[in-house]
């Protein structure tokens, strides 16, 4: 589905590699966690598989396509295969839930019958049907990402790219994002996720790619965030301090304590309330 | 498709509103450049159908002395019959030549009673077999012994071309420098467009709207920018010349040669006005377009 070979990329403007001699496969329909301290290229990554920015060397397939090597006037429609989520939501502040999620499909010329079916089962599965008349600013953080969801799947995306979707959230309401992209993860799509979540991405037990300075650090099945395997509550924190440390900024590590201070009274009730409810979501 | 269509255009009229005053500059100098242009071609043509006018069947008149003595008129007369510059010619002898004084200024007896028939100069008023030969024969018989002075309308017409040609130059020079401006003016009004409008590009080239169809409303805006401005100036063209159409009729009547006055071809055909107007609005949507698409390419490349 995806495969990047020797991938590298740097920045004009930067003297370091954002990506190292990156390579990797990822396989339809996994749920991949991309994780590293701020800077390790997860975004640059990201970008890559968007076609928004080329390698300077090295190849990256995306379903049988080789992706520096396509014409600029086919990109747009290679990008009708992605979904994208970001940490700051992207949605169009003057227009309705239900126009944000149609605007994706207007804009590639579906005709407004097929939109409008579309839209409303993009909105139930992210469980906004009956809020499609707000506007962003009348929704809670939570609910402005689960329009982007709503926007960035409406389309049935082969892959859904999401960077940082849970970064504004609190742990609560991470959570609820978490299990809408774990069903729209059940539905095939392949999902890679960008995060700094310590608490999720070691809820989640899924694949976890870890950069470093633009190299591949680690690739682990059924991952966690930090390197080792915790085994009560208290381990995994202290493999999330450790992980967030990998980070050496000093910014980085406030980031990280913040996050830690965040997580620590409510992981419990997430770990609890997430198992209860992952079967009921189909 | 019609679908896209109608949306392209909505988009654009939105964005228009949205941007109401750039919009409104950029017209605005449309205007002005566009005008200019127009009223240039306007005078280039009318001067070109003077030309035209004047130099068909056109004649010289050689006004001799009052009191040239016969043998030189008959001198000149002979010598008008042998060349091959002149077709044929019409003697106007003391007394017709007083009459036609007297015809001339029927309202300005001063003038008439200034004469008597004999000291009123006799005419040869010949047509030429090119007209274009009118400054030789001026040149041959200006100093003939006898001759007063030769005449020819093409002496105006000269004068006035090269009037002409300075104004249009002028004017041209400054239509230029505004229809560059107008260029950079909607360049301008189109890059706000995209920076106001950057959200909606970002989610549109994030979900693989095609190039053309995120440039499109922005390039319609340009143009249609462009094409407003064009159809007032045409408007303002065409009133042009109907008031220099009027203020030629008005000096016709005041005037009193009784010839038909060398203006009244100076004014442009409503039919030439119409293709100045299609050139007008053509123009418009190319400088319209061009501004758009150079803000378009700096602007919105992927
Ligand atoms: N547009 C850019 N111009 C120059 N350098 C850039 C640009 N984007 C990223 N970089 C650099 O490339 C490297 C990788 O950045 P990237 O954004 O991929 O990191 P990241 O893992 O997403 O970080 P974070 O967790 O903070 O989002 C960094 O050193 C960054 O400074
Ligand atoms: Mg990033």
């Amino acid at each position: 589905m995806i495969k990047f070979d020797k991938v590298s990329k740097s920045y004009k403007t930067n003297r370091n590699k954002a990506l190292n001699e990156l390579s990797l496969e990822i396989t339809k329909g996994e749920f991949v966690f991309l994780v590293g301290p701020s800077g390790s290229g997860k975004t640059t990554f990201l970008k890559l598989l968007l076609r928004e920015e080329k390698p300077d060397s090295g190849r990256i397939w995306v379903g049988g396509k080789e992706l520096s090597s396509m014409g600029s006037f086919k990109v747009p429609y290679y990008r009708r295969n992605l979904g994208c989520v970001f940490q700051d939501f992207r949605l169009l502040p003057n227009k309705t839930v239900h126009q944000n999620v149609a605007f994706a499909l207007e804009v590639i010329g579906r005709s407004k019958h097929v939109i409008e079916s579309k839209v409303s089962q993009s909105l139930e599965i992210v469980g906004l049907g009956n809020k499609a008349n707000r506007l962003p600013n009348e929704l809670s953080g939570g609910e402005q990402q689960r329009v982007a969801i709503a926007r960035a799947f409406v389309n049935r995306p082969l892959i859904l790219l999401a960077d940082e979707p849970t970064g504004n959230l609190d742990p609560a309401t991470s959570q609820g994002i978490m299990r809408i992209l774990d069903k729209i993860n059940r539905t095939e799509t392949t999902i890679i996720m960008a995060t700094h979540d310590v608490g999720i991405v070691n809820m989640m037990r899924r694949r976890v790619i870890q950069l470093d300075k633009g190299s591949l650090v680690r690739d682990q099945q059924r991952g966690i965030y930090g390197m080792e395997e915790p085994d009560t509550i208290e381990e995994r924190l202290t493999g999330a301090v450790r992980a967030i440390s990998v980070g050496t900024s000093e910014n980085e590590l406030i980031k990280g304590r913040k996050r830690l201070r965040r997580n620590s009274t409510p992981i419990k009730s997430i770990i609890a309330g997430f198992d209860e409810d992952t079967d009921d979501l189909d | 498709m019609s679908f896209s269509i109608s949306r392209a255009l909505r988009d654009t009229f939105i964005n228009l509103w949205r941007n109401f005053q750039y919009a409104l500059a950029a017209i605005l100098t449309v205007i002005v450049s566009l005008s200019l242009v127009g009223a240039a071609l306007l005078v280039k043509q009318g001067v070109a159908n003077a030309t035209v006018e004047w130099s068909h069947g056109v004649g010289v008149s050689l006004w001799m002395n009052a009191n040239a003595s016969n043998s030189e008129v008959n001198g000149v007369s002979t010598q008008l019959k042998e060349s091959s510059l002149i077709q044929s010619c019409n003697y106007l002898n003391h007394s017709d030549s007083y009459n036609l004084l007297k015809r001339l200024y029927s309202n300005q007896p001063v003038v008439v009673s200034a004469f008597t028939v004999q000291t009123t100069p006799t005419i040869f008023n010949c047509v030429l077999s090119n007209p274009n030969d009118a400054v030789q024969v001026y040149n041959q018989y200006s100093h003939q012994p006898g001759v007063y002075t030769v005449v020819y309308p093409g002496q105006e017409i000269k004068t006035m071309e090269k009037i002409t040609s300075i104004l249009q130059l002028i004017m041209l020079g400054m239509a230029l420098l505004m229809v560059v401006a107008s260029l950079v003016l909607i360049f301008v009004t189109i890059r706000m467009a995209i920076f106001s409008r950057r959200r909606e590009v970002a989610v549109m080239k994030l979900v693989g709207a095609t190039n053309w169809f995120i440039r499109i409303p922005f390039m319609l805006e340009g143009m249609i920018e462009g094409l407003i401005g064009a159809v007032i100036a045409s408007l303002l063209v065409f009133a042009l010349r109907s008031v220099m159409g009027n203020l030629v009729k008005n000096t016709e009547k005041l005037g009193t040669s009784g010839q038909p006055s060398l203006l009244s071809a100076t004014v442009a055909t409503s039919h030439e006005a119409i293709i100045i107007g299609v050139i007008l609005i053509v123009s418009g949507a190319i400088v319209g377009g061009i501004g758009s698409f150079v803000a378009v390419r700096r602007f919105l490349d992927v």
